[in-house]
């Protein structure tokens, strides 16, 4: 069951029950706010629909005011877009969409590494492009191209779990969310993993926002 | 980002493009063998959604639509909707000072998730 949360005239949702309870219990969501599901007539306070499940205390609900807006928002396209244009351009959006990732997560860690990955691979994929040119024109075989494309391999592995890495530290230290990211996802979808936690985490910040509007 | 930051970053996009569509009508991958391969076709001889992308987007730089769609139809099916998106994104990045993507909606999006795992299966099916 879905449920619609209204707080100030504007109306939230849909939630599921797990998603309120989490969103309780990282304070994003007030007990005292009213919240509606497609069966009921009138709305309820979220006490009462959470009712006697235990709502686990965690401490990002003493997380500072501030931090909502004390760093840049991660990118916000949604992750099917990227998925989407990563297959109409052949790979090379999602390669560029790492760089993006990259490029936002050394705005709020600068100390994060990632960037330096993805543009020796970058760079890696430009050189095997010129090398494999040049062998084409010439009929012949380059060994070292085969070398250079098992180097983009690990290249955009090794940067995908600098991010990872990354994203666990600044989410968990310097804006506490929770973030928990799977190695075995990572591994396979990278830049597409991370951007529908990007989605997730801005839909948070955004909640927050409204929370912590000066009235 | 700056506005301005913003505005320069999407004109080097612009260009980037442009220079790919460029390279792309020069040197097609019908003629050309400098393109890299598709890791999941190499490794698991099997056709990812986007196998084919880059021979239909160079046969449609060259007017192709036919043979475009024999390359990779989900790739020409989808070019109008990503075109447009680019568009009004790149609208908002020079006109507007504080960006926001474009919303699509989810279910929209789903429906395409949806139609591109079927063409996958589809183009995978053993012919006879």
């Amino acid at each position: 069951m879905n449920y619609f949360v209204t707080r100030d005239d504007q109306r939230y949702g849909p939630y599921t029950l797990a998603d309120l309870q989490r969103y309780v219990s990282s304070g994003e969501i007030l007990l005292t706010d009213l919240a509606q599901s497609e069966g009921m007539s009138e709305p309820l306070p979220v006490s009462q629909i959470i009712g006697t499940i235990s709502v686990p205390q965690s401490p990002v609900s003493v997380r500072p005011v501030a931090v909502a807006t004390a760093y840049p928002d991660p990118p916000n396209l949604h992750w099917a877009l990227v998925l989407l244009f990563g297959i109409i351009s052949c790979g090379l959006f999602t390669a560029a969409w790492d760089i993006v990732q990259a490029v936002w997560m050394r705005q709020v860690a600068p100390q994060s590494r990632a960037l330096y990955y993805y543009l020796i691979y970058a760079a890696d994929i430009v050189l095997i492009a010129i090398l494999s040119y040049i062998a084409a024109q010439h009929h012949v075989k380059n060994p070292v191209i085969s070398l250079l494309q098992l180097a983009a391999y690990v290249l955009v592995l090794i940067g995908r779990f600098s991010l990872r890495s990354s994203l666990e530290k600044h989410f968990n230290e310097a804006e506490p969310m929770g973030l928990l990211l799977s190695g075995v996802m990572t591994f396979f979808f990278g830049a597409i993993y991370f951007q529908y936690h990007f989605n997730d985490i801005n839909r948070r910040k955004s909640l927050d926002r409204v929370e912590f509007q000066p009235a | 980002m700056s506005h301005t930051g913003r505005r320069w970053t999407a004109n080097m996009v612009v260009l980037t493009m442009a220079t790919a569509g460029y390279v792309l009508h020069h040197f097609p991958p019908t003629t050309s063998s400098f393109y890299p391969r598709c890791p999941v076709f190499t490794w698991l001889h099997l056709y990812c959604p986007g196998c084919g992308g880059t021979r239909a987007l160079a046969a449609l730089l060259h007017g192709r639509l036919i043979e475009a769609m024999h390359w990779n139809a989900m790739v020409v099916l989808l070019l109008p909707f990503a075109t447009f998106y680019f568009v009004a994104s790149y609208w908002r990045a020079i006109r507007r000072a504080d960006f926001q993507w474009p919303n699509v909606s989810s279910t929209s999006l789903a429906v395409i998730l949806v139609c591109v795992g079927i063409f996958t299966v589809l183009r995978n099916l053993p012919t006879s």
